[in-house]
């Protein structure tokens, strides 16, 4: 049995010697190196793009534009909203598009030579804020869209708002807003393409492989079938790498000039050339019972989804569905807008707007809570949602609901972090707490994982899988259930991961997923090969099947382990007849589509819950915020490997920090890590504990959830509201910064 | 071109190295990242570049002489862990402690960091508390030029091509000082400084220094401040009265900038408490 152990993981040891090969470390001598040029304006218009002085750089091999674009030139990680051009036509959409790819024979060359391109651009008029963007008259991102800047909506209507309201015994109003956020994966977007056998092949780091193969196949107006796609070894994601980045550009060149090619973003194109987090404007009422039960909740969320649509769809349905937190509301008023504006696209980050939501919620029930004067816990056990209640979208949660859980073991450590600050915040130090809930897998669509699990005649187990491990740990897991169910050791399966031309598709490692849903699937894959080993052995010793057992590579009849005969034998007596020992598997959790006017629908099979308590010490005379512990409870349903999930909390938290006290991506004037800060390690707070609830999920394997991005949504609240608690004012807007700090302690802007 | 690498074994091999096309490696840490953004946006590389952290005068350190004498190319990690520099000039030793992050102290040095000019540079506010001034050499000769002279503006410095930074001779502050440094950064490590304050006084208040970084073209002695401080009576009044006039003068000298309605009560603030708490370590009854 490995479910609960924590074996080493997959590949550490290559990633500690430093030899495994990240997407940007892939190239061989030879190798043409390719550059963006991008503009530094937008919007504009193209007025002229003249290649001349570029091409005459020594080495430049050829500079594409789009009129060399064989296929579509529109794409798009949602099919009905593909609208970004990867290089431009006739106009610059934010700043930072790419006009055009140098292919050169050095990456000096290429840079220099993308330098010498010019570009003439006439400017237009744009918008910035997605609430001016959202106005009669505003300046429109895409021209001839119905909608105008309204790029994706998702209302929810439960119960009735108004009337609920009136009987409030308190009443909370109030605005949050947060900012746009880069991924700051170690690794930049990276990888290398070459032809074979008239085939074009990438290999890149990626979420995402099968999607990157369909689209890139799109781009180059190639049938799929010519085009394999491989994940290198990712440094990263956090949703950054879902979109399609360098693979567009690698197939391109690669397939027009037959020669091998390779790319590398430095870190400045990572920060302007890709995805962001998207800034939220989150006006909230909520009103209560004298008990402080949530009665009614309306929130007017609206986002920036920059110039494309990326993932706007996905986060303007997860932030609504997820905004009244993990509490039971009966009555509720969503309505979620994102606009288009003509800075950076705003696409997939580590929980797609839920952590932006969660700013909300939890300021709202601290809010009610202060009201009335009860502890800020106990509000929250109260209102937690128990089996047998409806989510906003009128989701009867039946089992695996752990968040009551959560927060009872996480109240002895809370209470005793209240007590050692005591409670007036003379001190400056302040204890906050925060609480999540989280769907895990795609919102009320279908989202399959697929996998194949082959058992050769010569004793090797080969997992076939699509899911790509960026660093989360999905290999380890994989094998783990793989090596659970068949009684092996998972050291023995080998992994053939993430190659289009020998897996299938397991969508994305995104929406904390991959466990539940991979694994999931994974978990079919061997029943399907073990019912296929049992039934060989029926045949073969004619013996009852339902008295079977397996492990170490051998099968027995039970109370006969002296018959056992080796999975070997089985194997190579299948192949006697051409038949392959091989399972498949296939998962995809229920889910029904929300209703497009109430938002009403069962968005996820399952939810993961949160909690979490932070201590931090405010220093009022300079703003400085100093994080001093943080206890993390969540409910993981079950946790196949508790140290990754540990990994994952820890990584959460610390992205966390980084949301609420410093992370704010401001168009122009960020471009690397200069002035765009995330946590160091001597920011980091001491986690401890960490606590891992299991309140089992049927559908999952072996009763597991997901953690990948729960871990993260809890710690900006809880973080947010213990600085609000040293501080003696509410803290809505993020980043936590010195100046936000010093203006709630000498009292401006005071909202009270 | 490539850019060629010199290592310079005494201060005459540095200074036949430099000429208009070269440039000083000292540590490296400001100036690969200058460097590599000259690269990326396809300007010129320096011909030279000249490593003089293996010259010997450079690393220099000598804080028990008369004239103490803090070498050029000491990198902050020693400044850091040095016992006569934590026992002579505290307040470099904890300016030394909170520059960057470990690596890059083990690097950068101070020459480096002065040369390099930034408003906000640790080192820099560190040394002009302690009135440094520096040693410059070039086939000219020797100049020794104070801090205040020496920095011109933001990243600018009077040096020309063909100066190098030996060292700098600091002050010797009267017996039974007591110091502080301390600066206000948006994370905790690997940041340039919001602010940065280095404060030394001692029990008769003969001579109070106080400078204020990050907060100026480049970090300020706060001359009125320190007369203030020289003129009235020691204790929590004089401490207030020490801060509303420095936050006075930022305002004065910078103007109400964007950053004011942080800086003004920040500095107000900094300054006072690091006053007084300056002023406790030195245990003075009553």
């Amino acid at each position: 049995m490995t479910i609960g152990e924590s074996p080493a993981r997959v590949g550490s040891v290559e990633k500690a010697l430093g030899r495994a090969r990240f997407g940007s470390d892939q190239g061989e001598p030879g190798d043409l190196f390719l550059v963006c040029v991008r503009a530094d304006q937008a919007p504009a218009t193209i007025e002229a793009l003249e290649l001349d002085r570029a091409l005459a750089v020594p080495g430049v091999v050829r500079i594409f534009t789009a009129a060399d674009i064989p296929g579509e030139k529109l794409l798009g990680i949602i099919p009905v909203t593909k609208d970004q051009e990867f290089l431009a036509e006739n106009i610059i959409s934010h700043r930072g598009q790419a006009v055009a790819l140098v292919a050169a024979e050095t990456e000096g060359a290429a840079r220099k030579a993308a330098q010498a391109v010019e570009l003439r651009l006439s400017a237009l008029k744009g918008v910035f804020d997605h609430r001016e963007a959202l106005a009669e008259n505003a300046p429109q991102v895409h021209a001839g869209r119905p909608n105008g800047n309204l790029m994706a909506r998702r209302v929810i209507r439960k119960g009735d708002f108004e009337s609920a309201l009136n009987t409030c015994a308190v009443v909370h109003e109030a605005e949050y807003t947060t900012s746009f956020i880069e991924h700051a994966a170690m690794e930049t977007e990276g990888g290398r393409a070459w032809i074979e056998d008239d085939r074009l092949i990438i290999k890149a780091c990626t979420q995402n492989p099968h999607y990157d193969r369909g689209d890139t196949a799109r781009f180059l107006g190639l049938d799929p079938d010519r085009v394999r796609m491989i994940q290198a070894e990712t440094g990263g994601g956090f949703g950054g790498k879902l979109d399609v980045s360098v693979q567009p550009y690698l197939g391109l060149a690669a397939l027009l000039l037959k020669r091998p090619v390779r790319m590398v973003y430095t870190r400045e194109e990572s920060f302007i050339g890709t995805g962001k987090r998207h800034p939220f404007l989150m006006k909230c009422v909520t009103g209560a019972d004298s008990d402080g039960r949530l009665v009614a909740m309306k929130m007017d969320l609206s986002a920036d989804t920059g110039a494309f649509a990326s993932y706007a769809l996905a986060v303007a349905s997860r932030a609504a569905v997820h905004a009244t937190g993990p509490y039971y509301v009966a009555n509720v008023e969503i309505d979620c807008r994102l606009a288009y504006t003509n800075n950076p696209w705003a696409g997939a980050m580590r929980g797609f707007g839920v952590p932006q939501a969660a700013m909300a919620h939890e300021g709202q029930i601290d809010g009610i809570a202060d009201k009335l004067g009860m502890d800020r816990l106990e509000i929250r056990l109260l209102n937690a949602l128990r089996p047998g209640q409806e989510t906003a979208t009128g989701q009867v949660l039946t089992q695996s609901v752990g968040i009551v859980e959560c927060l009872e073991r996480l109240k002895p450590v809370y209470r005793t972090w209240l007590s050692e600050v005591g409670p007036d915040s003379a001190s400056g130090r302040g204890v906050g707490v925060g609480a999540m809930f989280y769907g895990i897998g795609n919102t009320g669509v279908s989202n399959p994982s697929t996998a194949r699990l082959e058992w050769t005649p010569d004793g090797r187990i080969i997992l076939f899988t699509g899911a790509a491990d960026i660093g989360q740990g999905s290999d380890t897991v994989l094998r783990q259930i793989v090596g659970a169910r068949l009684n092996v050791d998972p050291e023995r399966i080998d992994l053939v991961r993430a190659d289009t031309d020998f897996t299938t598709d397991a969508g994305a490692t995104s929406a904390s997923r991959q466990t539940y849903i991979s694994g999931g699937a994974v978990l079919e894959a061997a029943v399907a090969l073990e019912e296929m080993i049992f039934s060989e052995f029926e045949d073969l010793m004619e013996a009852d099947r339902g008295d079977l057992e397996m492990a170490a590579g051998r099968v027995w009849v039970k109370g006969s382990p002296n018959g056992a005969i080796s999975v070997e034998e089985i194997v190579q007596s299948l192949a006697q007849r051409d038949i392959r020992a091989v399972g498949e598997g296939r998962f995809d959790p229920a889910t029904v589509a929300l209703d497009p006017e109430t938002g009403q629908g069962v968005p996820y099979a399952t939810y993961a819950f949160a909690a979490q308590t932070a201590m931090v010490e405010v220093d009022k005379l300079t703003g400085e915020v100093q994080v001093k512990r943080v206890a993390a409870a969540h409910d993981v349903g079950r946790a196949i490997n508790p140290k990754c999930v540990e990994g994952q909390i820890c990584g959460g938290v610390m992205m966390g920090v980084g949301m609420a006290l410093m992370e704010e991506y401001v168009p122009g004037r960020h471009a690397n890590f200069e002035n765009y800060h995330i946590p160091t390690i001597a920011d980091m707070p001491e986690i401890d504990p960490v606590i891992i609830v299991e309140a089992p999920e049927e559908s999952g394997p072996f009763g597991a959830k997901g953690v990948g991005e729960p871990a993260l949504i809890p710690t900006a609240p809880t973080i947010a509201s213990a600085v609000g608690q040293a501080v003696g004012r509410p803290m809505r807007h993020l980043p936590i910064s010195l100046e936000r700090v010093m203006d709630a302690v000498t009292g401006v802007n005071d909202e009270n | 071109m490539t850019t060629k690498y010199l290592a310079a074994r005494n201060v005459e091999e540095a200074l036949a190295g430099l000429d208009d096309g070269a440039k000083v490696l000292a540590g490296g840490t400001d100036l690969m990242v200058h460097l590599r953004r000259l690269r990326l946006c396809g300007a010129g590389l320096p011909e030279y570049l000249v490593d003089v952290t293996g010259v010997p005068e450079l690393n220099r350190l000598d804080m028990d002489a008369d004239k103490p004498f803090l070498g050029a190319g000491v990198t902050f990690r020693r400044l850091e862990r040095d016992a006569a520099v934590a026992r002579r000039y505290p307040l470099l030793a904890q300016a030394g402690a909170v520059v960057g992050s470990l690596q890059i102290r083990n690097l950068a040095t101070i020459g480096g960091n002065v040369a390099n000019a930034s408003p906000a540079a640790d080192g820099l506010t560190a040394l002009a508390a302690l009135g440094a001034r520096a040693e410059v050499v070039s086939s000219n000769g020797v100049r020794h030029i104070p801090l205040e002279e020496l920095i011109i503006g933001p990243n600018t410095t009077c040096l020309v091509p063909g100066d190098l930074i030996v060292g700098f001779k600091l002050d010797r502050p009267p017996e039974g000082s007591a110091q502080r440094f301390y600066k206000v950064g948006r994370r905790r490590a690997v940041v340039i400084a919001r602010m940065n304050l280095a404060v030394s006084l001692d029990r008769e208040m003969t001579d109070p220094r106080l400078v204020l970084g990050a907060c100026f073209p480049s970090p300020r002695r706060m001359t009125e401040v320190e007369r203030l401080l020289a003129s009235e009576t020691p204790g929590p009044e004089l401490w207030r009265e020490a801060g509303r006039m420095a936050a006075e003068q930022f305002v004065q000298v910078c103007g109400w900038r964007s950053s004011a309605p942080y800086k003004v009560p920040a500095v107000a603030n900094l300054v006072s408490r690091t006053l007084e708490s300056t002023w406790a370590e030195l245990g003075v009854a009553g």
